[in-house]
């Protein structure tokens, strides 16, 4: 379905999947995660800190599995590298 | 234990050998010696990458990490490698299109056309050399202490580090690259399965999953969230690990060559997914192993407690396969790394020069020696010391990034700015320096300041 996304669909799409990765990144490292001797919520009864670094972790990685393919199209439109 | 260890030590170096002597009839040229042919699919890339990236450090290292510094550990490596496969995405995609069709001679050779200039080549390298040497030291080191902590009466240290070496030497320069990465798929299989089966272990010894957290709770509360009982994982600490870990693919020659070596950019996007699932896969059991270490073994020493947890606790056949795991682990990552500098060694001498396997053979010899020496005198710190390597090389980022997206030479100001800041960094490791700079880290301030630099240089000279 992607791939039949017009170029500006697809440059905006990326925008936002990379935006929206160092938002995460940025309050990953914010005090919102960051927090001393906060342990709950509890959730999977991992303590707070734990169990939002690993959801955050996989939606960095989620955001690097869409935001590849949506890169690699965009590219493949506008970009004639033999190597892709 | 050592009836299951020669068994299964048989069958290892049985297959090493299958796959050094079927990679040595591959090899035809220096390229296929040290670029294993250069056309690498999604699976071995994936393994091959996650295993160079994954090493001794992350089994013996993470769990002694977690139990003394808590579930920080997880922002400290987990996520910060999540930030360098989004990174990837977008660097490996420049990174190829810059090499184009051309053969790789490795990054010193890059960054020498991208500038025009000899010098920065000459920079690199021995940025990547003084401090990947103590990273393969810390591979040898994790695995000698180990295995003296296994037979205790046997060998000395030294005599382990010497003997790992010469295996490590021995295998790469029968099979080249291919060979080292057909062992990092060895490896990366065994790391996973010892470490969740140790991980496993663990959580049945101390009552579950729950338990484990219920009992840190009680025991030391101050391991359940950052900066730890240490004060550690201070925010600034964290921030400056993500950025020289994010930067390991641009800085460390053995990763950028796998980036360059993948079969298509396709390849090489589903490898960044694979290979930051399999960090989540393989960080998650290490700080269940490290927090039932601080559980249990809290006033142990490092090898004290990587023995009792890894070895003595485990069923002999499991124990035999961790220090294959081990083994394999430290062979691999060693390898790769001696090997990129040997490619980085090729480069610099020039295209005439570049089809004479004898002087980067040679080299690799040199640099696995310099190795060898620095795990002689290396501190246990195996995470730190690892660390030191990925923010030592990372000073190299901006430059490198610089060189690589612009479409014309820059100019030397990034050159000696990235050599200022190299000498400020060493310099402060070695305490002449102060390690701060007002408020900021000097590692941090530093990446600040040459991103800064790199960012203007780029506007002014575009």
């Amino acid at each position: 379905m992607i791939k039949n996304w017009s170029e500006r669909k697809l440059k905006s799409t990326w925008r936002i999947i990379y935006w929206s990765a160092i938002l995460l990144i940025a309050v990953t490292f914010s005090p919102i995660v960051l927090i001393q001797d906060k342990v709950d919520p509890h959730w999977l009864q991992m303590p707070f800190h734990l169990w939002v670094s690993i959801l955050n972790t996989i939606v960095l990685v989620a955001l690097t599995g869409v935001g590849g393919y949506v890169f690699y199209t965009l590219k493949s439109k506008t970009d004639n590298d033999q190597n892709l | 234990m050592v009836q299951a260890l020669i068994g299964i030590g048989i069958v290892y170096i049985g297959i090493l050998i299958v796959l050094s002597l079927r990679s040595r009839r591959e090899i035809k040229s220096s390229t296929d010696f040290i670029l294993g042919g250069a056309k690498i699919g999604l699976i071995l890339g994936f393994m091959t990458f996650a295993a160079t990236l994954f090493s001794t450090f992350t089994l013996m290292g993470m769990p002694d990490f977690s139990r003394t510094h808590g579930v920080g550990a997880w922002l400290f490596l987990a996520f910060s490698d999540a930030v360098m496969v989004f990174f990837i995405l977008w660097f490996g995609f420049y990174l190829r299109k810059r090499i184009g069709q051309q053969s790789f001679r490795g990054m010193s050779s890059l960054l020498q056309d991208c500038y025009q200039n000899k010098g920065v080549g000459y920079l690199y390298f021995t940025a990547a050399f003084l401090f990947l040497i103590p990273y393969v030291a810390i591979q040898i080191r994790g695995v000698a202490i180990f295995l003296l902590e296994a037979f205790p009466d046997f060998i000395s240290v030294g005599f382990w580090s010497v003997l790992i070496v010469l295996i490590m030497l021995l295998y790469s320069e029968l099979g080249g690259l291919k060979a080292i990465i057909y062992a990092d798929f060895m490896q990366g299989t065994l790391l996973l399965i010892v470490v969740w089966l140790v991980a496993f272990n663990c959580l049945d010894q101390v009552g579950g999953w729950a338990s484990l957290f219920e009992k840190i709770n009680e025991s030391n509360r101050a391991l359940l969230s950052p900066p730890g009982p240490k004060g550690l994982l201070t925010p600034q600490f964290l921030i400056a690990s993500c950025i020289a870990i994010a930067m390991i693919p641009v800085t460390q020659p053995q990763l950028s060559t796998r980036l360059v070596i993948m079969k298509n950019y396709k390849s090489l996007l589903r490898m960044a997914v694979a290979v930051g699932t399999f960090a989540m896969l393989i960080i998650l059991p290490t700080i269940i192993i490290g927090l039932y270490g601080a559980l249990y073994y809290a006033e142990e020493s490092t090898s004290g407690f990587l023995g009792t947890v890894l070895l003595q606790e485990q069923h002999p056949i499991v124990a035999a396969v961790t220090i294959i795991g081990l083994f394999a682990a430290a062979m691999s990552t060693s390898d790769s790394q001696l090997f990129a500098m040997g490619n980085e060694f090729r480069g610099l001498l020039g295209a005439s020069k570049e089809d004479q396997l004898t002087p980067v053979r040679v080299a690799i010899i040199v640099f696995a020696i310099a190795a060898l020496l620095f795990s002689l005198v290396s501190s246990d710190e195996l995470v730190l010391l690892a660390r030191l390597s990925f923010s030592g090389t990372g000073i190299m980022g901006p430059m490198i990034i610089l060189g690589i997206l612009s479409k014309k030479p820059m100019g030397s100001f990034m050159i000696w700015f990235s050599a200022l800041a190299l000498l400020i960094f060493i310099l402060s490791q070695l305490n002449v320096v102060p390690q701060n700079i007002y408020s900021f880290r000097v590692d941090l301030a530093l990446m600040i300041l040459l991103s800064l630099g790199a960012f203007i240089n780029y506007r002014l000279k575009k």
